[in-house]
C-alpha cells in the first residue's frame, strides 16, 4: 500500500501553500461567527431564572475550556505522531499549539472564577474540576518553559513531546472529575447521547460560540504554524523564494 | 433584545461588573492570540528583506 500521501501531508512547502488561500477567510467568518455570538449571548439570550444574568459568562467559558482541553489531546496526538512517524510538521503542531492553548486554559480559569463569586460566592475552591484544569494550565506552561530553556531545537522538540503525553493522563481527569468527586463544579450541560441541560434560547448561542471559538483557534493556530514553519526552513529555496524582491 | 435600555444591559441586575471584565478579558486573550503572530510575521519578512536586499547586490 502507497503511503506517500501520508508522508505528503508532513511536507513544511505543501503545507504553507495549502493554507495560504484559506487564512483571510478563515479569519474572517471567525471574527463574524465571534460577533454573532457574543451579541446574541449578552442581548438577546434570557436570563437565567437561578443565576440571573452572570451565567452569560456561559458562552466565553464553556468554549475557552473545551478548547483548553481539545488542545492539550491535539498536542498529546502530535506527540505521539512525533515518536511513531517521526512526521515532519508535528515538531511545529506541537510548538505552536502550546501558548495556545495556555492563553484558552487561562481564560477558562479566570471567566470561571469571576463566575464563581456571584454564584458560589467565592473566586475559587480546589474542587476536583477547578484543581485539575489548574495543574493543565502547569502542564502548558511547563511545555513552553522546557521549549525555552532547551539547549537544541531537537531537544525541544524530544522533551515537548514527552511532557504531552505524560500530561495527557490529566484530560479525563478533567472530564470526568465532575462525576468522580463530589465537585462544586456542576456536571456537564451538554451532551452527546442524551438532551442537554439548557434551555433552546441558550444552547444555540452556546454552540454558536464553540463553533466560532473552535474557528478563532484554527485561524491563529495556522498563523503560528506558518511563522514557525518560516522560521525553522528559513534557510531552504522556498521560504527565500518566498521574500526575493520583485 | 432582552434588555430595555443601554443602562440594563451595563448593569446587568448588578452583575454587570463580573459579565463585561470577563467578555473584556476575553477580547485582550483573543487580540493577544491574534497580534503575536502578527508581529513574529511582520519581523520575519523584516529580516528576509534585509538578507534578499544584501545578497541581491546590483554591479
Amino acid at each position: 500500500m502507497n503511503f506517500s500521501w501520508f508522508y505528503k501531508l508532513g511536507s513544511p512547502k505543501w503545507f504553507y501553500s495549502i493554507t495560504t488561500p484559506w487564512i483571510k477567510p478563515i479569519g474572517i467568518l471567525s471574527l463574524a461567527l465571534i460577533i454573532i455570538a457574543f451579541v446574541w449571548g449578552l442581548a438577546y439570550a434570557p436570563a437565567d431564572y437561578l443565576q440571573g444574568n452572570s451565567y452569560r459568562i456561559i458562552f466565553i467559558h464553556v468554549p475557552s475550556a473545551f478548547l483548553a482541553e481539545s488542545i492539550y489531546c491535539m498536542l498529546a496526538f502530535c506527540a505521539f505522531l512525533f515518536f511513531i512517524w517521526r512526521v515532519k510538521l508535528t515538531d511545529v503542531f506541537l510548538e505552536s499549539l502550546a501558548p495556545i492553548g495556555a492563553s484558552f486554559c487561562l481564560l477558562a480559569l479566570v471567566t470561571g472564577a469571576i463566575w464563581g463569586k456571584p454564584t458560589w460566592g467565592t473566586w475559587w475552591v480546589w474542587d476536583a474540576r477547578l484543581t485539575s484544569m489548574l495543574i493543565l494550565l502547569f502542564l502548558y506552561l511547563g511545555i513552553i518553559a522546557f521549549r525555552q530553556a532547551a539547549t537544541s531545537r531537537k531537544n525541544a522538540d524530544r522533551g515537548c513531546a514527552i511532557l504531552a503525553v505524560i500530561g495527557a493522563i490529566n484530560i479525563p481527569i478533567i472530564k470526568f472529575s465532575v462525576d468522580w468527586w463530589n465537585t462544586l463544579h456542576q456536571g456537564a450541560t451538554l451532551k452527546i447521547t442524551g438532551a442537554s441541560t439548557i434551555a433552546t434560547e441558550m444552547l444555540y448561542p452556546l454552540l454558536l460560540s464553540i463553533v466560532a471559538f473552535y474557528l478563532f483557534f484554527i485561524f491563529v493556530l495556522l498563523l503560528r504554524v506558518r511563522n514557525n514553519l518560516l522560521l525553522r526552513e528559513s534557510k531552504t529555496k522556498w521560504v527565500n523564494s518566498l521574500f526575493i524582491p520583485n | 433584545m432582552f434588555f430595555d435600555s443601554l443602562e440594563s444591559m451595563l448593569n446587568m441586575g448588578n452583575h454587570g461588573k463580573y459579565v463585561w471584565s470577563s467578555y473584556g478579558v476575553t477580547m485582550a486573550i483573543l487580540l493577544w492570540n491574534f497580534i503575536s503572530p502578527i508581529i513574529v510575521k511582520h519581523k520575519i519578512q523584516q529580516k528576509s528583506a534585509i538578507i534578499s536586499n544584501k545578497t541581491i547586490k546590483p554591479n
